[in-house]
């Protein structure tokens, strides 16, 4: 629904418009493969292998999640970069958690997004990242940044309500 | 047992804003299946004990 209404079209400037384009495109092709690894760290697992394939893409992700000049991109709700970051982070089948570099990069480059509720509406990031406040798993450290996070991201929502108040 | 719900204490939260942190966060729900493996685990684990 959110993709469809594109509630937040970027302004762009005419200069900008190819290399933005590129960004985009790069973006929808590591969701892609974002997603594929998913499903091959699944896989493995369930064959009793090792689960690689995500860490092996993980500098790619964390590169983009962390070039502040693109964050328009990456937080864009309609390219939904941060809904495959969710499928990151989710616990696989068998309920263990991604790999600890895995949680401990993308929740530091999570930390210093400016993510507002319309992308986490739209990527659902939320839920898992509440997930891990409850998991007895995650180590102390990942723990506290996924509190931080909740707690920063509800701030805006329960602010609306402090101000129907007054 | 774990607690369900919401990530902070609901109290005099109106409706809309409890909508807008269960469509942000989830109703507990999403991943209780995980949570409920590493439970089983954990007895799992004291049984052995």
């Amino acid at each position: 629904d959110n993709a469809l209404k594109n509630p937040t079209k970027r302004r762009r400037k005419k200069d900008d418009i190819d290399l933005e384009d590129e960004i985009d495109d790069q973006i929808a092709n590591l969701k892609v493969a974002m997603e594929k690894a998913c499903l091959a760290d699944n896989e493995a697992r369930e064959k009793g292998m090792a689960a690689t394939h995500k860490l092996k893409l993980l500098p790619q992700v964390t590169a983009l999640l962390n070039r502040t000049s693109i964050q328009d991109s990456v937080l864009d709700p309609e390219t939904n970069l941060l809904q495959s970051v969710k499928y990151f982070l989710e616990p696989l089948n068998d309920g263990s958690l991604p790999a600890y570099n895995i949680q401990r990069d993308i929740f530091n480059a999570l930390a210093k997004l400016p993510i507002n509720k319309e992308v986490l509406l739209s990527s659902g990031i939320g839920k898992v990242v509440y997930f891990y406040t409850r998991s007895k798993r995650p180590e102390p450290s990942i723990k506290r940044i996924a509190e931080r996070l909740v707690g920063e991201w509800s701030r805006p929502v329960l602010k609306r309500t402090d101000d129907y108040k007054k | 047992p774990r607690d369900k719900g919401l990530a902070v204490d609901a109290t005099g939260l109106d409706k809309d804003a409890l909508d807008d942190m269960e469509a942000i966060f989830g109703t507990g729900e999403d991943y209780a299946w995980a949570l409920e493996l590493e439970e089983d685990e954990e007895l799992h684990e004291h049984e052995e004990q």
